[in-house]
């Protein structure tokens, strides 16, 4: 008997302690600490990019984000928000009850669908040059061109990248508009030019040939005080043509546009420079993101219950047909 | 720039600029009336009303000129992120001016509309063709659901200001308390009425940086800010709604939850960079 006694005894304080916890964790004041903490370290962290690197992927964030989920289920499982008014309500009060209910499972469903994605979504990033195949889940892709189309102004319009398929089916992968293949998005993420030079002195009789990306500094002295840098032209004829500067420091020295196959002769510094070549590539993400049909749900459900909160909880009363005109349930 | 774009400019600034003007004739009426229906008060009326309704028309043709003028739709700057803004406050202002006979209300209304107005004269800017990063179908409803938000949030906190304000604690008149509370239910309809658009903002935010950027989150400064603000909100709605928070507290929340909508629109956009620079 005693034993049995001990272990009830037992098990009623391993309850009320479960249901204390279980109502500190849900309660209000819990989530609006957490609201303010997540707040606070997210203010931190967009202050400087150095900051957001340090904070956002920490795993004290990391948990504090878990707590406020924790806090949601909690609180969705021991308070019900809503549901208990959804019972003592009708109309337009109920469907707005119902909604508070529904807020907090969506951030839930996108909470638990978020970290789905986040821990078995696959990035790759590649960079293609013009011409050139790539792999995308065992089909082959090739990049036929890539180009700008600009306005009257001659500002870009749109970044344009035309692609084969498999099949040698046509497609376009533009800003926002990814290509879809299977379960992985395309994404086009940049472009820019590369180019081969060959740089010579003929009186010496050396030659070399380097490739340099568009921006780039090719140092030509040893201690890298001088060197040269390419820059595309905003528009024209691009890729065909490419404008050199001779740099010292922070200064240009002289400036001059070379074309595709010609030589120019860098002032007298006896240096004969060739443009060989110009490629155009594009940066393009490869992203697979499983669970991702289950956030969406998270985000239909959120979007639709939030809408909830436009019904006027005092006109949702009156407006309730279980209830008489003193507000008294019937 | 040709010789219609210079024309729409410029009638495009006027009619903002006759927005304001109406703006303030709507605030003086406000300050300066009263609230008898019959002679000095009911002309005062008219024309408080009257000075907003043609706040709102200048807004529009100012907005339908600069559309015209740049061939899409002005969703893509500050400068007319603030027009939408103004749109919708002088909305709110012909709401509150012709459902509240309240002074208080209409002046509040009056006043945000004007003050915003004349800080987006700073910011003001030559349409621009749009950039690649913004030709979205999503485009459209983040910002609308941005600047409905916005506009309502920003009715509410110079509505709890005017509460602060004019809150006298020893003052019990019947008709004093009366007016605290409807000052007070119009603050909490109005940030309930704001919360599902800023809902719409982060969620449409998200799906949009998903197709563009390939990630629904990055903690961009834009992106961490609204997360703030949806939080403050979302504390607001709580408290008041579920902890009770009534009169001076509730009121200095909805400023400070203000505060940060503001920071969230200039503050990110002037001092800190990121992804969404290509908006300012």
């Amino acid at each position: 008997m005693g034993g049995s006694d001990g272990k009830s005894r037992q098990r009623f304080i391993f309850m009320s302690a479960f249901e204390s916890c279980l109502r500190a964790a849900s309660s209000m004041e819990a989530g609006l600490s957490l609201f303010a903490l997540v707040a606070c370290v997210a203010i931190a962290g967009s202050l400087s990019p150095a900051l957001s690197e340090v904070i956002y992927s920490s795993w004290p964030f990391e948990a504090l984000l878990v707590l406020l989920a924790a806090n949601t289920l909690a609180c969705a499982i021991a308070r019900r928000p809503g549901l208990d008014r959804a019972r003592k309500t009708a109309g337009k009060a109920r469907l707005r009850a119902l909604c508070v209910f529904a807020i907090h499972l969506s951030v839930l469903v996108i909470a638990a669908a978020g970290l789905w994605a986040s821990l078995a979504f696959t990035t790759q990033r590649i960079d293609v040059a013009e011409g050139e195949a790539f792999q995308v889940e065992g089909r082959s892709f090739k990049l036929d061109s890539i180009g700008a189309e600009r306005y009257t102004d001659g500002s870009v319009s749109e970044w344009l990248c035309r692609v084969s398929g498999p099949d040698n089916e046509k497609a376009e992968i533009r800003v926002n508009h990814p290509l879809r293949t299977g379960d992985t998005k395309i994404m086009q993420t940049g472009y820019g030019h590369r180019y081969s030079l060959i740089l010579a002195l003929p009186k010496e009789g050396v030659e070399r040939k380097v490739e340099i990306e568009e921006k780039a500094f090719l140092p030509l002295a040893k201690d890298g005080s001088i060197g040269i840098v390419l820059t595309r032209p905003e528009a024209g004829e691009e890729g065909r043509s490419v404008e050199l500067a001779l740099v010292s420091g922070d200064k240009a020295l002289f400036k001059a546009t070379i074309s595709e196959g010609s030589t120019f002769a860098l002032g007298d510094t006896g240096i004969d420079i060739t443009l060989a070549e110009s490629h155009a590539y594009g940066n393009f993400i490869l992203r697979r993101t499983p669970g991702i049909a289950f956030l969406w749900a998270g985000f239909a459900l959120l979007a639709v219950s939030a809408c909830g909160l436009l019904i006027d909880p005092a006109k949702a009363a009156k407006l309730g047909p279980s209830q008489n005109k003193e507000g008294k349930t019937t | 720039m040709n010789g219609f774009g210079t024309l729409f400019g410029q009638a495009e600034t006027i009619l903002f600029l006759a927005q304001l003007g109406f703006l303030f004739v709507s605030m003086m009426a406000s300050a300066f009336g009263d609230s008898r229906k019959t002679g000095r008060g009911r002309t005062i009326g008219v024309a408080k009303v009257a000075a907003a309704v043609l706040a709102l028309a200048t807004v529009l043709a100012s907005t339908a000129v600069r559309t015209a003028g740049a061939g899409r739709l002005p969703f893509a700057s500050m400068y007319e992120f603030g027009l939408l803004l103004c749109i919708v406050l002088d909305g709110l202002l012909v709401f509150v001016a012709l459902r509240y006979e309240e002074r208080a209300f209409s002046l509040s209304a009056s006043a945000a509309a004007f003050v915003l107005g004349s800080i987006m004269l700073f910011f003001f800017q030559k349409a621009r063709p749009l950039a690649p990063a913004l030709k979205s179908a999503w485009l459209g409803v983040h910002v609308a659901s941005a600047v409905i938000a916005y506009g309502c949030l920003a009715l509410s906190a110079a509505l709890a200001l005017a509460g602060l304000v004019s809150a006298r604690p020893k003052n019990t008149a019947k008709s004093e308390a009366d007016r605290t509370s409807q000052l007070e239910a119009l603050v909490n309809r109005l940030v309930a009425a704001a919360f599902p658009f800023l809902t719409f903002l982060i969620l449409t935010g998200a799906i949009w940086a998903e197709y563009a950027w390939g990630s629904f989150w990055r903690w961009d400064p834009k992106e961490t800010w609204a997360l703030v603000t949806w939080l403050a909100y979302l504390a607001y709605l709580h408290l008041t709604r579920s902890r009770g928070w009534k009169g001076r507290k509730a009121l200095a929340l909805a400023i400070a939850a203000f505060a940060i909508v503001l920071f969230t629109f200039f503050g990110v956009n002037l001092l800190l960079p990121g992804l969404h620079s290509y908006a300012y």
